[in-house]
């Protein structure tokens, strides 16, 4: 999904003019158009199926609610991939996350002691242990990996979400992937991964 | 090859954008470094699963927009409740707090002697309050214990708090509304006295001042 195939959707555009319009029950065009994308970028991040549902319907009706602000400045999806990952934030720095993740690891220390595990969920929990791992970091970290890393964009195309220049995406690349990769090897000497 | 730019090669290997040949190149420096070697057994776990997480396909279920235009209708339903509690009380905390301390300031400039605003202009003031202790204190403690300024910090506070909530900013908002009460509760404390604003008034040598009034 590249960029410039964003700017030239002048339907796109369209179809936003009109729903600011009062033409409101075709927002649901827009949803099924970008539902997959979004909802694959939470996902990613977060490992309740459910949880990562609500987050994509909350980033949507944010962006319904918000759709008048939209500049045109950049393409819908740009705009609707930044409050995603706002959304998504907003998640990982909310208390119900933190008492979410305390019971998550108690529950797996539980789980570990049992040692029955097969080779799926050992794999299913080696991905949730990432995620945990991306979640530590700050979202200014956090947002390029999943960007780049996870969602396979180029370091412009994050630049243009996130509204910062391609250079300091490098440089947040640089340091995201050495604070992941110090996590990365505690959590293997521990066994975690 | 410094190590950081390694690192980044290295992870550019694992999303397939090296040649064959530049990934020969660098596995024989890894081969070289045992501590290379142990930092590339950690890169290539990260980078794999990475790589596992970024190609698992996820699909939003089935129903999803029908779940998103119904959340968005009873958000607008919720949203069209214009009295809720909540808001009013948020709201008009925030409005009270700064019409308290516009009538307070009314009072003080009400309250202030006659002649307070003719600093610069009057040479009729006579010291009220001679006690030379009060000279101990310096320009800029009278200045914040003055109570026109008092009440100015009060009102800015207190409507800075208000439109923070106004943009959403709820934490910020609250803190700065606390932070106007505090000094409020303060300033009833440490505020000086008419008595004292006119000693410092008349004080000739402290030209610059103020409360300079030679």
């Amino acid at each position: 999904m590249s960029m410039s195939s964003h700017n030239c959707d002048g339907s796109e555009q369209a179809l936003v003019r009109a729903i600011v319009a009062g033409e409101v029950n075709r927002f649901e065009e827009l949803v099924v158009k970008h539902q997959d994308m979004i909802y694959a970028l939470i996902r990613r991040q977060v490992s309740d199926p459910s949880v990562a549902d609500d987050l994509a319907q909350e980033a949507f009706v944010r962006a319904f609610q918000n759709l008048e602000r939209f500049r045109h400045e950049c393409s819908f999806g740009t705009w609707l991939t930044r409050i995603a990952l706002n959304t998504t934030n907003s998640y990982f720095a909310s208390r119900r996350f933190k008492e979410t993740a305390k019971q998550v690891s108690f529950d797996q220390r539980v789980h570990d002691s049992a040692s029955e595990c097969d080779e799926s969920v050992r794999s299913e929990r080696s991905l949730a242990m990432l995620r945990s791992l991306i979640a530590e970091l700050k979202p200014k970290y956090r947002d390029v990996i999943v960007l780049c890393s996870l969602e396979g964009r180029s370091y412009e195309e994050a630049a243009s979400v996130l509204e910062v220049p391609t250079g300091t995406v490098c440089s947040r690349m640089n340091k995201a992937l050495s604070l992941l990769r110090n996590k990365f090897r505690v959590a293997s000497a521990r066994g975690l991964l | 090859m410094t190590q950081r730019l390694e690192i980044l090669r290295r992870f550019e290997l694992f999303r397939g954008r090296l040649s064959a040949r530049e990934a020969q190149e660098i596995e024989e420096q890894i081969k070289i470094s045992p501590e290379l070697q142990r930092d590339y057994e950690v890169d290539r776990g990260l980078f794999r699963e990475l790589d596992r997480l970024a190609q698992t396909e996820y699909r939003a279920p089935g129903n999803f927009s029908h779940g998103v235009t119904h959340a968005i209708r009873q958000r607008q339903e919720l949203y069209d409740q214009k009295f809720s509690l909540g808001r009013v009380l948020r709201y008009s905390a925030g409005w009270v707090a700064v019409a308290a301390s516009a009538v307070i300031m009314l009072a003080q400039l009400s309250d202030m002697p006659p002649g307070y605003f003719e600093v610069a202009t009057s040479s009729g003031v006579k010291t009220l309050y001679n006690d030379k202790r009060l000279a101990l204190y310096p320009d800029w403690l009278i200045l914040a214990r003055d109570p026109i300024n008092i009440a100015i910090a009060v009102f800015l506070t207190s409507y800075a708090g208000i439109m923070a909530l106004f943009l959403r900013r709820r934490k910020v908002g609250a803190f700065l509304l606390i932070l106007a009460l505090g000094i409020f509760l303060s300033g009833l404390y440490i505020s000086a006295s008419p008595e004292e604003l006119y000693f410092y008034r008349d004080q000739p040598l402290r030209r610059g001042s103020r409360y300079y009034n030679g």
